[in-house]
């Protein structure tokens, strides 16, 4: 008699560990996917009116006072059917210009040692990032308060991705050895603009490991025309390098 | 790596450490954004790079 109760006491919870274990699937699934979808709807929101524009940038301190003023202009295309910004970003590095297009589908540079232009497949489309975000490899991590704001926390698998063309050459230091990349990303529930990225990148070659950790928070977002744009973007970078054992 | 050259190294790590750190932080700010004022094609076609 005992012996049955326990088996039937055991199915029962399993039966309900599953059961709370599919829920909590799907409902993650819904919320990636509710999130992914109301950054696009206000993204659209924003830009319909916008057939161009022009971004211009002064970075300070760190690495970045080595360049100039960055001009970013952006024109609305249609290419394969889809609508984008094609985008050239002009800026100036230790008084050398360097000029780069993104055209939809390939991103050209100059390359500055040998003169050339250069073209290749482009990974993400650094203007609409939130196409970038693929439910599938992204995770729905809970809320979080960011200066007083709630955010919906996205854990993202694939980071250089999403955020290589955000967080630019100061996450996305190369080197020979493997490489793997994770990142969480931070959405304003109330604008559905990213509020703050981490992007950690762990790399190891025979001679030592290096772990980045790169935080960049979007700060003072104003209103410009129709559209949001956060005024001040603050990168915090930790380097840890060890050596092997 | 005798124990000696393994804090030699490990001492200039840190040093190093701090240094990529320290560049690796900066911030961005706009100075300007101007909307709508008809950019040309020829600005985003690759093949015109020089």
């Amino acid at each position: 008699m005992f012996k049955i109760n326990k088996r039937k006491i055991d199915i029962l919870m399993i039966t309900l560990f599953l059961f709370l274990f599919l829920q909590n699937s799907c409902l993650a699934a819904v919320n990636v996917q509710e999130v992914i979808n109301n950054m696009q709807k206000a993204y659209e929101k924003q830009m319909a009116g916008i057939s161009d524009y022009t971004v211009v940038q002064k970075p300070i301190g760190g690495i970045a006072a080595m360049a100039g003023e960055t001009k970013i202009y952006y024109k609305k295309a249609k290419v394969g059917g889809e609508e984008i910004y094609k985008t050239r970003t002009e800026t100036e590095v230790m008084g050398m210009s360097m000029v780069s297009v993104y055209d939809g589908k390939y991103n050209w540079t100059t390359n500055p040692m040998t003169g050339k232009v250069e073209s290749e497949l482009a990974e993400g489309n650094p203007a609409q990032f939130w196409k970038n975000i693929e439910a599938a490899k992204t995770k729905y991590f809970g809320e979080e308060m960011i200066d007083g704001e709630k955010a919906y926390v996205l854990q993202i698998d694939n980071a250089l991705q999403v955020m290589g063309s955000q967080q630019a050459q100061a996450a996305t230091m190369q080197q020979e050895g493997s490489q793997e990349a994770s990142g969480k990303l931070w959405i304003s529930s109330k604008t559905w603009m990213p509020l703050r990225m981490v992007m950690i990148i762990k790399a190891s070659s025979e001679e030592m490991a290096m772990n980045t950790t790169t935080t960049s928070d979007f700060k003072d977002y104003r209103q410009v025309g129709s559209m949001l744009h956060p005024f001040q973007l603050v990168m915090k970078k930790i380097l840890r390098l060890i050596l092997p054992e | 790596m005798s124990a000696e050259d393994r804090e030699d190294a490990e001492q200039t790590m840190q040093m190093m450490q701090s240094m990529m750190s320290g560049m690796g932080s900066f911030s961005i700010e706009t100075t300007d954004i101007k909307i709508n004022v008809g950019l040309s094609d020829d600005l985003f076609d690759g093949t015109k790079l020089k």
